[in-house]
C-alpha cells in the first residue's frame, strides 16, 4: 500500500473557512490517517495571512515533539531589515530543524525577479533548502521562468497548476529542469502521466494543499494515475525524501 | 465497503458508477487529453465507470458539430456513452427533436450559458429548449457557478415542472451558491445536484449532504474537461455512508435519467 508524504500543509487558524472545511490539527491529522498520508510538510497560517516571524513561531509551537509535521517556514527577502536576513534564516532554521521554505510572492508583495531575489536564493542554493510556492503566486509564466532560470541549482516546488495550465506548464518544464510539479490540484485528465512520460516521475511531488485541499482527492488523484508502481513510489514519497535528505544547513 | 484499499490498489471501487456530468471532445481554450469516445472508454475501464452521460465540449463553437461528434461516439458505444444535446440560444434551426431521431443514446439536454454570451438561464431564447424538455420529462444538465445562476436555474425549474433539472457543480463554488441551492431545493422537487468541481476540499460533500439530502446528489466528474479519479476518490473515500455513496454513485441517476 503506498504511503504518502503532503509537501503542502497549512495549520493553524485562517482567517476564511469555508463549510464543512476542516480546521484543527487534529482534523487534518484525521484525514491524513483515512488517506494514509504518513507525514505532511506544514507551514503557519499565521506566516502566510498575517506576521511570518509570528507565524513562524507559532509552527514552532504546533508541532513541537510531533514528528507527524515537517516543518517549513514562510520566508521573503529582507528589505530594509523587515524579516531576518538569509545567512540569519538558514541558521534560524537550521537551530529549529526547519528543512524548506514558502514563498507567497503576490500575498506578500514583493518581485521574485532575480534583482529583487538575489542574495535570498544564493543562500538557499549553497544549503540545498528546497523552495516551496504556487503557481498563481508567481504572477506570470515569465516571472516563473525569470526566477527557475536565474537558480537553476534551487528546487523549486510549484504547486496548484490548474488543469488550464499545460500550455504554458509544458515549456516551462522543459527548460528548467529544477521544477517539480506539486500534484495537489493538477487535475488535467491524463495529466500524472502525461508528465511522467514526457519529463519523468522525478518531477513530480505529492501534495494536497490541506485544509483548503483534498486529501482523498490528491491520494485518489496518484492511486489511479496510470503509471508503474515505482513511478507511484516517487511521486508519493521518494522524491521528497531525496529532496529533504539533500539539505545543508 | 472499503473504498479506501481499492483506490489503494488502483482498483474500480465496489459501486456500480454513473457520471452524469461528462464532456466529449477537445476544447480550444487549454489542452485536454484523451477528450474523444476512445479516451473516456478506456479511463471508464480502468475506473470502473459504468456510464458516462455526455455532452459535446466548446458549448461556444458549433453546435451541429459538436452534438454530431457525441452521436457518432455513441454509435460506437451505446452501452456505455450516453449524451445530452448541448443547446445554443442563438441558432433557431437547432431543432432537438432532430437529435433525439439522430440517435437513441441522447438522453437529455445541456444548459451552458456562461460561455453563450453569458445570458441568464433563463433568458427568453432558452425557454423553448426547458418547452421541449417539460413536454418530454427530460433531464436537462444545467452549468451553474454563483448564486445568480443558480437562482435563475431555480426560477426555470419551477416554471417547467415537468422537466427534471440537474444542477451542475452543487453550487459548491461559494457560500451565496450554496445557500441559493439549499433554498432552491425547498421549493423545486424537479432538481438534484452533481457532485463535479476541480477544487474540491475535504468536507465539502458532506456538508451539503447533510443540507439537501443525499437522495438529492447524483454523480458528476466534469471529465474530461479534467480528471475524474479524484472526485471518484472524493465520493468514496468520504464520510457517507455506503448506502449513500451507492445513491450518489448510481442509484439516483437511474431514477434520475429514467436508465
Amino acid at each position: 500500500m503506498l504511503n504518502f508524504i503532503d509537501a503542502r500543509c497549512q495549520l493553524g487558524r485562517r482567517g476564511i473557512v469555508r463549510e464543512g472545511e476542516p480546521v484543527t490539527k487534529s482534523d487534518i491529522l484525521e484525514l491524513m490517517d483515512r488517506c494514509s498520508i504518513e507525514k505532511a510538510i506544514a507551514y503557519h497560517a499565521m506566516a502566510k495571512e498575517g506576521d511570518m516571524k509570528a507565524g513562524n513561531d507559532l509552527l514552532l509551537q504546533e508541532t513541537e515533539g510531533d514528528e507527524r509535521f515537517i516543518r517549513q517556514w514562510c520566508a521573503m527577502p529582507s528589505t530594509f531589515g523587515e524579516f531576518m536576513g538569509a545567512e540569519e534564516l538558514a541558521e534560524q532554521m537550521k537551530k529549529h530543524h526547519v528543512s524548506s521554505i514558502r514563498l507567497f510572492p503576490k500575498t506578500h508583495g514583493y518581485s521574485v525577479k532575480p534583482y529583487a531575489m538575489g542574495k535570498f536564493m544564493d543562500v538557499m542554493a549553497q544549503c540545498h533548502v528546497p523552495v516551496f510556492l504556487t503557481y498563481a503566486e508567481c504572477g506570470s509564466e515569465d516571472n516563473l521562468y525569470s526566477l527557475l532560470s536565474s537558480y537553476p541549482e534551487v528546487n523549486f516546488i510549484i504547486s496548484d497548476a490548474s488543469y488550464r495550465e499545460n500550455r504554458k506548464l509544458f515549456p516551462l518544464m522543459e527548460q528548467c529542469k529544477n521544477l517539480l510539479l506539486g500534484t495537489g490540484n493538477f487535475v488535467v485528465h491524463g495529466g500524472v502521466k502525461l508528465i511522467c512520460d514526457y519529463f519523468g516521475a522525478e518531477r513530480m511531488i505529492f501534495d494536497t494543499g490541506l485544509p483548503m485541499g483534498s486529501a482523498t482527492a490528491a491520494v485518489a488523484l496518484i492511486c489511479y494515475a496510470e503509471i508503474s508502481e515505482e513511478e507511484k513510489q516517487l511521486i508519493a514519497h521518494g522524491n521528497i525524501e531525496r529532496l529533504l535528505a539533500d539539505v545543508k544547513l | 465497503m472499503d473504498c479506501t484499499k481499492s483506490i489503494f490498489a488502483g482498483k474500480p471501487v465496489d459501486f456500480e458508477v454513473i457520471d452524469v456530468h461528462v464532456h466529449y471532445g477537445d476544447a480550444g481554450t487549454y489542452q485536454l487529453c484523451g477528450s474523444e469516445a476512445e479516451g473516456i472508454v478506456h479511463t471508464m475501464g480502468r475506473l470502473g465507470m459504468d456510464l458516462c452521460c455526455c455532452c459535446g465540449n466548446s458549448a461556444a463553437s458549433d453546435w451541429y458539430y459538436i452534438n454530431e461528434n457525441v452521436a457518432k461516439g455513441m454509435d460506437r458505444y451505446p452501452d456505455k456513452l450516453k449524451g445530452y444535446v448541448v443547446v445554443n440560444p442563438f441558432y433557431e434551426d437547432l431543432d432537438p427533436a432532430f437529435w433525439f431521431e439522430r440517435s437513441p443514446g441522447f438522453i437529455g439536454l445541456k444548459v451552458l450559458a456562461c460561455v453563450q454570451g453569458d445570458l441568464p438561464l433563463d433568458h427568453p431564447r432558452y425557454h423553448r429548449f426547458y418547452e421541449y424538455a417539460d413536454r418530454h420529462n427530460l433531464p436537462v444538465l444545467v452549468h451553474t457557478w454563483i448564486a445568480r445562476e443558480v437562482n435563475e436555474m431555480f426560477r426555470m425549474a419551477q416554471k417547467y415542472p415537468n422537466a427534471r433539472f440537474i444542477c451542475a457543480h452543487s453550487a459548491l463554488t461559494n457560500r451565496p451558491a450554496k445557500e441559493a441551492l439549499i433554498e432552491g431545493m425547498k421549493i423545486c422537487d424537479n432538481v438534484v445536484a452533481d457532485t463535479a468541481i476541480s477544487e474540491i476540499y475535504d468536507g465539502a460533500l458532506e456538508w451539503i449532504a447533510d443540507k439537501i439530502g443525499t437522495d438529492r446528489l447524483v454523480y458528476g466528474s466534469d471529465f474530461i474537461t479534467f480528471e475524474c479519479s479524484h472526485i471518484l476518490g472524493r465520493v468514496a473515500m468520504s464520510k457517507l455512508t455506503d448506502d449513500d455513496k451507492e445513491k450518489i454513485f448510481s442509484r439516483n441517476a437511474k431514477q434520475w435519467l429514467k436508465l
